[in-house]
Order: C-alpha cells, then structure tokens, then sequence
C-alpha cells in the first residue's frame, strides 16, 4: 500500500510537453544530419533515409491491423500501390502549382488508398484469419494487374515515369510524426481498446456491444490510408513508378518488418523498418543472400520468439521518465530480460548428455571460427596467413563486428549447453541450435570467407540438420506428445471444460 | 492398479489440481465427485496424457504413465471417454467402433464389434449412419463402444449422464455396472453424484483442486456434508 | 476443335491445379495450417525431375526420375514439418503462417542460389512421348492425357486410401478432433507427418506433370501455381478432398475459358474474382462444411 502513494507520476500535460520535445530534438537533429552537411550524406544515402521513413510508415499501418488488431492481411502492397499511382498521375499531370500540388497529392492519394480499403475491407473483414489473408492476398494481386493492364493511365508494364522528386526528409519526417501520432492517440482512445478486444477475442468483444465490423473496417481503411500516404513519398522518391516493385513480395517484405519487430509494438516496427531499410546499405555485396537472410530470419523468431524481438512492448519515454523518478528499475530485472534468449534453452527434463556435449562442443566451434573469420577478414589479416587476399572495405568493419558478436554469442550458448546437463531440453535446444546455427553460418560464412566459407556451408548445415532428427531417444517423444495434445484453458471453450 | 501421487496441474498460470492422491483398485468402480470447476476433468486428461502434472507419479498396473504419451497409455489398457462424448460425428458408427479398434489387431474386430453392439443394440440399428446424426444418449453410447473396443483393464467416464434424460442416464448406468460385472475396473467422474454414489463401491469428494473427503460410497451418501452439497440434503 | 483444345488445357491445368490442391486441403485438415510452401514443393520436384532426367545431368531413366522426384518430395515435406511446423503446434495461428511463408521464401531463394534465376528447360521428351491420339475430328497430346489419367488415378487411390484404409481414417479422426484420436490411441505426430508426406507426394507428381506440360523450370514456379492450387483448395472448400478435386478442374477450366476468349492477361484477375465471389457468397467453399465458432 505504501508503494501507492510513493508512486510519482507525471501529469499528462507535462507528457504531452516531454513528447513534443523529444519529436523537435528529433527534427532538428535529422535536419541538421541530412541538410546540414556534418556528415557525407549523398544523394544515394538521402534517398535510402527517406525510404526508411517509408516503411516506417508502412510498417506502423500494417502493425495496426496485425498487431493491434490481430488479423493477417497480405495485400498491404496493393494500398501502397494505389497511393503511389495516384500521386504519380496527379503530380505528372501538372494539376496545380508544386508547392500546394504536394501536399495536396499525398492527401489524395491517402483518400484514395483509404476508400479502396473500405471496398475492400467490408467484404474481406467478414471472414475468418486464415481466409482474409487469402482474399488480402487476392485482393493486392487484382490491384497489380489492374495497374499493369490499365496502360492508358499507369503507363502499364513499363511504369510511370517523370514524378517530380518531393520526398525530402523533412516532408517525409512529417508524414512519420503525423502517422505515428494519429496511431498512437487512436490506440490510446476508446476506439483502440476497442481494437484490441477484437484481437483478443472477437466473439466476446461482440458480445459486449463493440461494433466488431465497424471497428475492423475503420482500422483497416486507416492502415490503408497511411499505405497510400507512404505510397505516394514512394512514388515521390523513386521518380519512377513501376506495377512490379507492388507485387506479393513487398507486402510480404512490409510484413516481415513489423513480425520481426513485434507485431503489437509501434516502436517495434518503427526499430525494425529502420534496421531492416538500411541493411542494405551495409551490404551491398549481399543483395542476393538477402532473401535468403530475411527468410531464415522470420523462422527462427517465429520459432524462437513468436511474438517478435519487442513482443507487444510499446515505448514511451513518460513512462521510462517515471520509473527513473520512481527507482523502480533494477539492474537484475534488465540483465535478466536480456538472458531471455538464453533462459529458453534450458528446459527441464532431458537425458542424452553426451549427444548434448556433442552439439555443444560443434557449436562453440563453429562460432569460434566464426569470430576467426571474422578477425581475419577486419584486420585484413588474410594476406598474412596466406588464406585470402583482403578486399573487404572499411564498410565492413560493421558486418564483422556484428560477427564477433553473434559467433561469442553462440560461443556462449554451445558451451552452456555442454554445462547445463542436469537442466537442458535436448529436443527443444537441439532444434533451436540447428536453425541459430544455419542462421549463423549462412550469413557470416557468405559474408566473410566467399567460396571457402560456403564450402563450410555446404558441408556443416546438412549435418547439423540432419543430426536432430536422427538422435531421437524417449526424452523427444514425450516432449512431443506434450506438445501435441492441445490443453485450453478452463473457460476459453465453454461447456463444463472447468473441471 | 491405478496409483495417483501428489498430482499438481497447471493451466497456464492457473492453479488447477493441488496435489492430489488417489486410487483406484481392480474390479472396483470408483467415483470422482465435485461441483463444476473442482478439476474433475482435469485429472482425467492427465491420467490420459492430454495434460501433465508438474510432479508426483501416476502408476497404472505396476508402471509409472507419467511421462508418457496418450496414445501409448491407451495401449497398455486405460481407456478415456472424454466430457461430452467427443464421438467423431463425421464418421459413421461403425467407422467410429473402428477408430476405437485402432490399437488392437484387426483380427479380432469384427468379432468384437458385434460384442459392441450385442450391449448396445441401438447401436446396430444406425450402423451406418454419421455420428453427428445420433441422439445424446446414442452418442454416448457409442463413445463407451468405442472405448471398450480398445480391450481396456481400466475405463475412465467423465460425466457420462451429462444432457441425457433421466431414463437414459438408468440405462447407462445399468451398462457402466454389468461392465465392471464383467471385469472391467472403473473410474467414474460424475455431477450428478446421487447415481455415481449409487453404484459405486468408494468415492473420493473434488473441491477447487484439492480431494476434501475419501470414503466408502455408502458411508458418503450417509455423510450430512456431502448430502447438503451434493446430494439436495 | 477450338473448343476440345481449351477444354483439353483447362484439363490438363486443372489436373496440375487438383493435385497441388489436395495437398493444401489435407494439410489445412488435420492442423489447420495454409502450408504457403507447398507450391515450393512442387518447385524443388521440379528441379529434381528436371536433373534427374535430363541428359546434360543424370540421364536417369525415367521410372527412377518419377520415383526420385516423389520420394524427393516427401522427403522435403517431412523435414520442414519436423523443423519448422512441429514446434509451433500450439503457437497463434499467425505466426505458423508467417513461418510458412518464411519456409516458402527459404526455398525460393535457395533454388535461386543454387541454380540461379534463369528458367531451365524441361525434357518433357524423356517422360512422355510426344505424339498423341486422334479420336475422329480431335488429337489430343499424350501429354495433357496423360495428365488427366494420372491426375485421376491418383485421386482414386487417395480416396481408397483416406476413405478405406486404417491410416486414411486415421488421418480423418486426427483432422476432427485431435484429442479424441489420441484417446484412441492414434500417435498424432506420426500421423500428421504421414499426411505432409502423401500431400507432397502429390505434389511431386504434380510436379512431374508440369515439367512435362509446361516444360519451364525456375524458382519461381512455385508461387503462382501454389496460389492457383490455394484458390482451387479454398473454392472447393478447404479441408474437402473433394473439395480440392472439384476446386482444381474448376480453375482450371476457367483459366483456359479466360484465356480462350481472348483476355490471358486477366486469367489471374478472373480466378481471384472467381475466390472472392465464392468467399463471399459461401465462405466454407462449394464442399465445404459450415464451421461453427465455440466462444
């Protein structure tokens, strides 16, 4: 009881002031970075921050339908086509003076997006998960080949060219606050809580009087409307405009974002569009494994962390401000909820040690000659030792030390594995150390060492794939029974479950 | 022959079974009773393996099935007729009597399904036709069938009276006691527990998760508690 | 004539179409998952037929080709079940889907890799002769009729096999009530392991009739042909065998309509109008059963 009334919190005016403070740090500081020339900041690179403040919108309006309200739509691409076009067209046409043609532009082409996600949404929002992502998916693919099939207008296959270059930082920086904000104050509302008691269970939300159609149409045609906004500073950046840049895959890509930073978490999507747009900064070299990559990526979060690297957690520096005021951190609460990853392999019950000291020992040696690797290749030491000559620029200096990172990582993790045999799930952890270790090979050994590194590749995932499934013993069968049978808690079925 | 030690389910967080002991010997029928929500159920699924208890031991016929997989329980002779039938209503009867035959040999089947519908002719009647189109009383008849087609040592019933008219809720109990007659040991779980204490020969009482009172069934339909409780006083 | 030779193409699509689709329909059956690898699947088939076969390659005959790319298939299905599906069993339907477009990306990307982004040309040659039969006014390919044939022989056995056999029926009582089936001493994992391996054992000869059809191979294979089949599973009903057959001819057919009146380039539109049009007017699709919500 006492803890009540020490508890400071901060008035909400004074959040609403801390918030606006922190978005014209923020502005000024973007500002000064991109126009102010303190950095090397080329054209190229301006265009890549402008396309990350893109997704970042994007990401933001797709998280509210999948996060917040729990559906799984796959045609987000579509909107963003439908913006983009519609921006092209009207700003090619010349239509009104540039300066207010901008403004004017982008807002249209949010409407237009927004009404074609009403079309949409009404029937689509009638159906059940699995089918709404298949008639989203429908839904995007029919808007594409409109598009290509529309020439007269679109400019068809070969794309609309000649958009004036409006995007800048500050335009697109705008649109992120203004997207973000509208975002965060519906999902503050009662309309967002609404929301989230349709993801949470719709038939009950139902039940209590919330308008579930209403709600999910509205949150959809919102989603839409951003998706056109970030369509149009698309269309805006690019110059160029082509139907095949909006196909199933970039909805897909847009989906990946806000699933790997956590479906329910703005910051999340906001993090990860940044991280995942800019990757390809770093890795010019890699633009083929990035699919590769990313696909890996996906399955092993949905696998490890389903709910993504920031689950549901929704930043807010008010509330980080109170818990200073308040001392309510502790350091120990901190470490442990970066021991998360770590903790989930160790899980009771399992015997088997000796294949478990096995995969141990294999994986702190694949991540030790990945920390090799990845010294070799940064101090271009390769020449020396007469492996490789060295021509990796000092732009990789970035990759290799996330190397060093994840290989120590997966050092760790081998050899606790090797430690922990009282505590450690020989199912669970085997499955988890094969697909981290596939993640990791793949990306650092195509990284690092080129052909001798995917020869590793090529001769260490088999193994390491095959070995979990061929060392089955009583402890993965039961495991896997437990897993199988499907126990729902009292009350979430009905009937005299409850006993 | 069956040995419940110190058995500790959770649903999530949710505290459901606190450590509860029983048993249950051969060629006994022995009865679970409690109000909605005790965790009656529950025991049942982790006995059958649907669920798992965080400690204690469950020992069926000498050996512990503790750890191990439902579909491998039933081998060993432990049947379980889940709340509310859980027939497969869109497979025929007599697919369903087949389903129930699946870990036993094919050779004796058909010899054994006959026996299945010598006990419950209403069964033979609708041989063909879809579960989802038998009446309760029917579908519960069938799930016992189907039970039984699995040859078990141990049957356990959860709630088999429920939504059946009282007539029927007669019958079956008539069939769960010429059952036992015939050497089958039984585990009833039961509401309505004025019929469960009737042809049971001992009773243990479930209240939220923890066994209140164990007695002989004669000795609980004489005990005043259990007869304001349970049986209207 | 005109009209036989669409109906022949609308067949032999549709065939292609079923195959893949009972696949789908039989994985969403019993764990209620939309596979999105599954035309990836096919992908990897057809890249193993294409190499095991062709002469550049392995020169294998063709009955060991048609073996390995089954096999192959299998094979391929039961891995990603075990690695990628298994231990999401109880996770949020979201996140299975989202691994199952990951898979299918994997794949994609993978195929990329290895045998790079342009098509490779299919021997159809070595698997069926060329040739066909003339039946009064009407030749018909051996290809497309062979097709058909084998598309149908397939249905039948997998009928028999889901409809007669211990493991089909078994395969049914897991898809209705999963609990219910362990209570009856089905092993639940074994089974619906053996359902991935049968639906991509379609799916490898499906595989195998499309390389002959429609003799390009390239990663990309896999996601029209995968999003067709999807649509024919779902307007047939998902989670129908029937459903499926019925679904695949019926797409297919209707491909073949679109294209014979001259708009090809809106085949794809047509079929997705056809999806949505039957998702709105009976969601649970021609064969479907009307699914019920418990709260």
């Amino acid at each position: 009881m006492t803890n009540l009334n020490r508890h400071k919190t901060i008035p909400t005016p004074i959040r609403y002031l801390i918030n606006t403070g922190l978005l014209i740090a923020l502005i000024v500081v973007g500002h000064i970075i991109t126009e102010g020339g303190l950095f090397q900041i080329g054209r190229a690179q301006q265009r890549i921050i402008v396309e990350i403040g893109i997704f970042i919108i994007l990401a933001v309006s797709l998280n509210l339908v999948t996060g917040y309200l729990g559906q799984l739509p796959l045609g987000h691409a579509g909107f963003m086509a439908v913006g983009a076009y519609t921006a092209g067209i009207f700003w090619t046409s010349g239509f009104m003076p540039d300066g207010a043609s901008m403004v004017v532009g982008l807002i249209l082409a949010g409407i237009v997006a927004a009404i074609f996600g009403i079309i949409i949404g009404i029937p689509a929002l009638r159906l059940r998960g699995d089918y709404l992502a298949i008639i989203t998916l429908g839904f995007g693919e029919i808007i594409r080949i409109l598009i290509t099939n529309l020439s007269g207008i679109t400019g068809g296959a070969q794309g609309l060219q000649g958009i004036p270059r409006h995007s800048n930082f500050i335009l697109v920086y705008i649109c992120v606050i203004i997207a973000c904000t509208l975002i965060h104050m519906l999902m503050k509302s009662r309309h967002g809580r609404a929301i989230l008691s349709i993801r949470e269970n719709e038939i009950a939300a139902e039940s209590c009087g919330i308008k579930t159609t209403y709600y999910k149409v509205m949150a959809f045609t919102v989603s839409a409307f951003l998706a056109g906004v970030a369509g149009a500073l698309f269309a805006g950046n690019l110059g160029i405009l082509e139907p095949a840049s909006f196909g199933f895959m970039q909805s897909i890509d847009i989906l990946m974002i806000v699933v790997l930073g956590g479906m329910g978490s703005m910051a999340g999507a906001v993090i990860s569009a940044a991280i995942l747009t800019s990757l390809p900064l770093f890795m010019q070299g890699l633009n083929q494994y990035r699919l590769v990559i990313f696909a890996l990526m996906l399955i092993v979060v949905m696998i490890f962390k389903p709910s993504g690297l920031l689950g549901t957690y929704d930043f807010s520096l008010s509330r980080s401000l109170e818990r200073l005021i308040n001392r309510d951190y502790k350091v120990k609460n901190f470490v442990r909820k970066l021991a998360i990853p770590l903790k989930r392999l160790v899980i009771p019950n399992a015997p088997g040690r000796n294949f478990l000291k096995f995969t141990g020992i294999l994986y702190a040696v694949v991540s030790l000659s990945i920390i090799a690797g990845s010294i070799i290749g940064m101090f271009n030491i390769g020449p020396l030792l007469g492996v490789l000559p060295s021509r990796y620029p000092g732009a990789w200096q970035f990759f290799f030390i996330l190397n060093i990172i994840t290989g120590a990582y997966g050092l760790i993790v081998g050899t606790l594995g090797m430690l922990f045999r009282k505590d450690v799930g020989k199912a669970k952890l085997l499955r988890v150390l094969a697909i981290l270790s596939i993640w990791l090979l793949a990306f650092k050994y195509l990284v690092i060492l080129d052909g001798a590194g995917l020869l590793v590749v090529l001769i260490a995932l088999p193994i390491e794939l095959v070995l979990p499934i061929l060392f089955k013993t009583g402890a993965e069968k039961n495991q896997s029974a437990h897993i199988t049978s499907i126990s729902e808690a009292p009350g979430k079925d009905g009937g005299n479950h409850g006993e | 022959m069956l040995k419940i030690s110190d058995m500790n389910v959770y649903y999530g967080s949710i505290y459901a079974i606190k450590g509860v002991d029983f048993e249950v010997n051969e060629g006994e029928i022995v009865t679970l009773i409690g109000a909605n929500g005790a965790g009656k159920s529950t025991i049942l699924k982790t006995i059958s393996g649907l669920l798992r208890s965080k400690t204690g031991s469950i020992e069926f016929d000498g050996e512990a099935i503790g750890n191990t997989a439902s579909h491998t329980i039933v081998k060993r002779g432990l049947a379980h007729v889940p709340e509310g039938r859980r027939v497969f209503l869109q497979m025929s009867v007599q697919e369903n009597l087949e389903m129930g035959n699946y870990t036993q040999s094919n050779k004796t089947m058909n010899q054994r399904i006959e026996q299945v519908f010598e006990r419950f002719p209403r069964l033979l009647e609708r041989r063909k036709q879809v579960a989802g189109t038998l009446s309760g009383g029917e579908q519960q008849m069938l799930a016992m069938g189907r039970a039984l087609m699995s040859r078990p040592k141990l049957l356990m019933l959860d709630e088999p009276s429920m939504g059946l008219a009282p007539l029927l809720v007669e019958q079956i109990f008539d069939i769960i006691r010429e059952l036992n007659k015939a050497g089958v040991t039984i585990l009833l779980v039961e509401q309505n527990a004025n019929m469960a204490l009737n042809i049971a020969d001992r009773g243990y009482v479930l209240e939220t998760g923890k066994i209140v009172l164990t007695d002989s069934a004669k000795a609980l339909q004489a005990n005043d508690a259990v007869r304001k409780a349970y049986l209207g006083g | 004539m005109f009209f036989v030779s669409h109906l022949v193409n609308g067949l032999q699509l549709g065939s292609i179409y079923a195959l893949v689709a009972l696949g789908y329909t039989m994985v969403y059956g019993i764990i209620k998952l939309l596979n999105f690898a599954h035309g990836d699947f096919i992908m990897v088939g057809g890249y193993i037929a294409l190499f095991s076969l062709s002469t550049t390659f392995f020169g294998l005959p063709p009955a060991v080709a048609v073996v390995l790319t089954i096999v192959g298939c299998m094979l391929l299905a039961v891995v990603v079940e075990k690695l990628a599906y298994r231990p999401l069993r109880n996770a949020p339907r979201i996140s299975v889907l989202i691994t199952a477009i990951g898979v299918s990306l994997l794949l994609q990307n993978l195929a990329q890799y290895f045998f790079g982004a342009t098509p490779m040309n299919f021997p159809t040659h070595l698997l069926i002769p060329a040739g066909g039969i003339t039946m009064g006014d009407v030749f018909v390919a051996y290809t497309p009729l062979i097709t058909i044939i084998a598309a149908l022989i397939s249905m039948v056995i997998l009928t028999y096999l889901v409809q007669r056999t211990k493991l089909g029926k078994a395969m049914r009582a897991v898809s209705e009530d999963t609990e219910a089936a362990q209570l009856m001493g089905i092993n639940v994992n074994t089974i619906i392991t053996f359902t991935f391996a049968v639906g991509a054992g379609l799916a490898g000869i499906g595989a195998l009739l499309y390389g002959a059809g429609y003799p390009r191979i390239e990663h990309t294979l896999g996601v029209m042909l995968g999003l067709m089949a999807f649509v024919a599973a779902v307007v047939g009903g998902i989670g129908s065998i029937p459903g499926a057959m019925i679904g695949g001819f019926a797409i297919g057919l209707v491909e073949a309509l679109v294209t014979a009146l001259g708009f090809s380039e809106w085949r794809i539109g047509a079929v997705f109008l056809i999806l949505i049009i039957v998702l709105m007017v009976r969601p649970t699709g021609i064969m479907g059963r009307s699914m019920m919500e418990k709260v």
